[in-house]
């Protein structure tokens, strides 16, 4: 399948397209990413996820480019966190770039911030809509939930999904509380009870159902990318024709009203 | 002896006479004809250049209206030959056709047609063959 052939008839589905030639070209393990706004969390729930110190935690944010690492079964990507400067540019490439090589989106929100506020629910809402399966693909993972009350929490929590409520596209989308810090601090002092209280069971468990639905899933994504470009493509083969039957029609008429008058001309000549 | 040398005078006067006066008629008959001669001449001159002024008045009339014709279908086909030219080439077989559609497909706004509509049979050659591939791997 040439996907450049594609792209130059096809350049608005350009996302659509190089989200197909990644899935055409790699290995079957979930890509994972880790979303949202700088200094929520991300690296640290990352690093607890992977089990070591891989992703550095910054207090400003140091990268636009995506860092990756794959693991027997997941390949862990960190995004650039959001918001981070005046020019949002990187964010919209961010945003693209996680559509096309992300099978999976964590959206992570730090409890301390409160309810999610309007950039946040922006680019949430931007991802959902990019492909109406995409929200079942997005979880919202609340982070830090150990610096805040658990009575807060749960105000945050309902706040926010009060919040998601307001839009279909985010109505379904699945909310993990956990602690990161807590989970690091459990295993650091051996102490299962940490690991316990700081939820990320829950994120393993889903990582691992994630796992096993890979490939059933990269199968009917690919099946609906296909469907969807060749549709986007007949559209295109139909308008082309139209044009250029329009186009030869207005020569056709034009020439042949020529001749008539070259007639009538010739005719009229004394 | 006098006598008839004077009668024969008279007589040889009068004879002379006789001769002068037929002499004198027959010289003005001639420049009466002469005359007419030169008024039909005249006259037919003038026929001739008034016929050749209405000849002459009429062909440019004509020549105006073909030019005014020639100048219409120009200025309806947007192109670029003279009238002068169109009239040239209607006097040739079949060259007002040629000319005028030659001049027709060397429009700027034809040619550029023309390329479209080449690029769109391409672009339709190139859709279908990308179409093809797709469902194939599908």
């Amino acid at each position: 399948m040439d996907i450049n052939a594609l792209l130059h008839f096809l350049p608005q589905e350009e996302q659509n397209l190089n989200r197909l030639a990644f899935i055409k070209n790699n290995s079957s393990k979930p890509r994972i990413a880790v979303f949202g706004k700088y200094n929520h969390g991300k690296s640290t729930l990352l690093n607890a996820l992977i089990g070591e110190e891989f992703f550095k935690a910054a207090d400003k944010r140091e990268t636009v480019e995506n860092r990756e690492l794959e693991q027997e079964k997941v390949i862990w990507i960190d995004t650039p966190g959001l918001d981070a400067d005046v020019n949002r540019q990187d964010d919209a490439k961010a945003i693209k770039g996680a559509f096309e090589v992300a099978d999976y989106l964590f959206l992570v929100h730090q409890a301390q911030a409160g309810e999610l506020d309007k950039y946040e629910l922006d680019v949430f809402l931007k991802l959902a809509r990019q492909d109406k399966n995409y929200s079942q693909k997005m979880f919202l993972i609340i982070t830090q939930v150990d610096q805040k009350s658990p009575d807060d929490v749960a105000i945050v929590e309902r706040k926010i999904r009060e919040q998601l409520m307001q839009f279909i596209d985010l109505q379904q989308l699945e909310v993990i509380k956990v602690s990161a810090q807590r989970y690091l601090r459990g295993i650091q002092e051996n102490k299962s009870i940490f690991c316990e209280r700081s939820n990320i069971n829950e994120i393993f468990s889903l990582t691992g159902k994630l796992v096993e639905q890979i490939d059933a899933a990269r199968e009917k994504e690919l099946k609906r990318l296909k469907s969807q470009i060749l549709l986007e493509l007949r559209s295109k083969t139909k308008w082309t024709a139209a044009e250029l039957m329009s186009q030869r029609a207005k020569a056709m008429k034009e020439k042949a009203e020529l001749q008539r008058d070259i007639n009538t001309l010739s005719q009229a000549l004394l | 002896m006098a006598i008839p040398w004077i009668v024969g005078g008279i007589i040889a006067a009068g004879v002379a006479a006789i001769v002068a006066s037929d002499d004198s008629s027959s010289s003005s008959s001639s420049s009466a004809r002469d005359l007419e001669r030169e008024r039909v001449r005249a006259r037919l001159d003038n026929e001739r250049k008034k016929e050749a002024a209405v000849k002459l008045a009429k062909d440019q009339r004509i020549a105006s209206e073909n030019k005014a014709k020639a100048q219409r279908f120009i200025t309806k086909h947007k192109l670029t030959i003279t009238p002068e030219e169109l009239l040239r080439a209607n006097k040739q077989d079949n060259q007002l056709s040629l000319q005028a559609m030659n001049n027709y497909n060397n429009k700027a706004s034809v040619r550029g047609r023309n390329r479209e509509i080449e690029l769109l049979e391409q672009e339709l050659e190139g859709l279908d063959i990308v179409e093809k591939e797709l469902l194939r791997t599908l």
